[in-house]
């Protein structure tokens, strides 16, 4: 018999996981939105972010400016990689800039690799989020719920910005129809930097929440994490943000309730599981819950 | 000196050439239309002006279009869009997902008195002030046409362009679509409208061009041009 603090514990790991799954999601759905592109390269970027907020703090920064440091330079790197990588490919076959998002996803996890070393790195988190919380049997880290609070926060945020901003609604106005777009007088390129900044950011700031959760990072942190951001995307309907961020917590929940409530023998599962639940999903909506057929030209 | 100024131009889709050589004029606080039938190379040549060409695969590979006296043809599209430009596109292409509020603030991206231009885009089409909060999507294809003339007129544009605005329309509609387009004449915007419904053009221009298969055949006043026994015959 599971105990009822057992299923609470279940219940905020998974909105924890979920918020993280949610978080990198949402950056695969803007850049989806805008440029069609299946962006492989973005689990890098979280692991990439992690390592940035570790160099700033090898620097001798305190926690409290290493984050931004670290978020910011995502974003820098999320544009160059666009400017460098997918830009001289723009109106040429969706397929071309797909293998080049792989191809940048393998180029960061190496140069991390020369870098930095394949070996683990400890990931150290800043005094004030290392307590934890104890009511009873039941604990809750402070890092899970900065991890809770900050994700909700940057939705709230993220939701004001395509909504009330003349720019968040441009871009969703280019997700729509990117010819249209142009013909109101909008820069598509400038719109697709400021998409790739965005994700980027996003993304690095998953990268310290994912180190501080568990502890460490090395070269391929990103990866799992990056296909599971993909499937919570997809599962949602890939390029509505609603979706996105549902799909992470379906995802998230599925994960550790499934690990938590089957018997150990089983848990091995986990990553399988994801992928039968996308698989279910796009048996009964081909375009996910969220998602529209997308018109082809 | 005429506000449009295209110069023999030609433009392909490859190896097809869609307008092969046509110069026409668009003069300050007319209404211009260009007639034709299907294919004869009035929506490239409007893609041609707004510089989208290039986004569907095509290209102007002679000639040259001046706006105001200035060569504009290696402008970029979103450049032309700030010089004073508008094309609202044929089949609307309005944002389907966004609310008609949020499809205007897109089409008034490059301007600063937002307020001003909503204003006097919902003074010419009450209805979207009523709709403003809906799914621009779930308008009807009037609506959805006033809507895209409507976010075309908010980047206040000098020359507008309309591509077959009259299209699919019940002729109730096309009156209200006509009677808006004189009013926005009225506030000194020029505009050149391209149509297959011959007769609103003829009692809603100043000026016409009859072009045919990438050639124009005739041109002139309305009167004028419909006197003509070879458009009484390709227009029918």
């Amino acid at each position: 018999m599971v105990s009822a603090t057992y299923i609470l514990d279940l219940f905020v790991g998974s909105f924890v996981l979920g918020s993280m799954y949610a978080l990198l999601a949402i950056g695969m759905s803007i850049i989806y939105g805008i440029l069609r592109l299946i962006n492989f390269a973005h689990g890098a970027m979280l692991m990439v972010g992690a390592y940035f907020y570790i160099m700033f703090l090898a620097m001798g920064l305190d926690p409290i400016t290493s984050l931004p440091l670290s978020m910011a330079l995502g974003a820098v790197l999320g544009v160059a990689i666009d400017f460098f990588a997918y830009r001289p490919l723009r109106g040429g076959p969706e397929l071309s800039m797909l293998i080049t998002s792989l191809g940048v996803y393998i180029f960061l996890e190496n140069l991390v690799r020369i870098i930095a070393t394949p070996q683990p790195r400890v990931f150290p988190l800043p005094e004030f989020l290392k307590g934890v919380y104890r009511y009873g049997d039941f604990s809750v880290r402070v890092i899970e719920i900065f991890t809770i609070i900050s994700t909700l926060v940057l939705f709230a945020a993220l939701v004001l910005f395509f909504t009330k901003t003349k720019v968040g609604i441009a871009m969703r106005a280019t997700a729509d129809d990117l010819e249209a777009s142009v013909l109101m007088g909008i820069d598509a390129n400038r719109i697709i930097m400021i998409a790739f900044a965005l994700a980027s950011m996003v993304a690095a700031l998953t990268g310290f929440l994912w180190g501080g959760m568990y502890g460490q990072v090395d070269p391929t942190t990103g990866f799992m994490p990056g296909v599971k951001a993909f499937i919570a995307a997809v599962v949602g309907g890939i390029g509505s943000l609603t979706g996105s961020v549902l799909g992470g917590y379906i995802l998230g929940y599925a994960e550790i309730y499934s690990v938590g409530l089957l018997p150990p023998e089983y848990s091995g599962l986990r990553d399988g599981i994801s992928f039968l639940i996308l698989i279910i999903i796009l048996l009964i909506r081909p375009y996910g819950l969220f998602g529209r057929e997308v018109e082809r030209v | 000196m005429a506000l449009l100024d295209v110069k023999d131009l030609f433009v392909s889709y490859g190896p097809l050439v869609a307008v092969q050589g046509i110069s026409f004029q668009v003069r300050k606080g007319q209404v211009v239309s260009l007639l034709g039938s299907n294919g004869a190379g009035k929506t490239t040549t409007l893609r041609a002006i707004s510089g989208t060409i290039t986004l569907v695969g095509g290209k102007v590979t002679g000639g040259s279009i001046s706006f105001e006296g200035q060569e504009i043809t290696k402008v970029s599209p979103h450049r032309r869009v700030r010089m004073g430009i508008s094309l609202v596109p044929e089949g609307r292409k309005i944002f389907h997902r966004l609310t008609v509020y949020e499809n205007l603030v897109v089409g008034g991206y490059t301007v600063k008195d937002l307020e001003d231009r909503l204003e006097f885009v919902y003074q010419l089409f009450p209805i979207l002030k009523e709709r403003r909060n809906q799914i621009a999507g779930s308008l009807s294809g009037g609506e959805q046409q006033m809507l895209a003339i409507a976010r075309g007129l908010m980047s206040n544009p000098k020359l507008l362009l309309l591509d077959e605005p009259s299209l699919g329309l019940a002729p109730r509609v096309v009156d209200i679509l006509y009677d808006a387009i004189s009013k926005i004449n009225e506030e000194r915007t020029t505009v050149l409208v391209v149509e297959q419904h011959v007769k609103k053009a003829l009692t809603h221009s100043h000026y016409i061009y009859v072009i045919q298969t990438g050639r124009i055949i005739a041109s002139g006043e309305p009167e004028e041009v419909l006197s003509m026994d070879m458009v009484k015959a390709y227009l029918g």
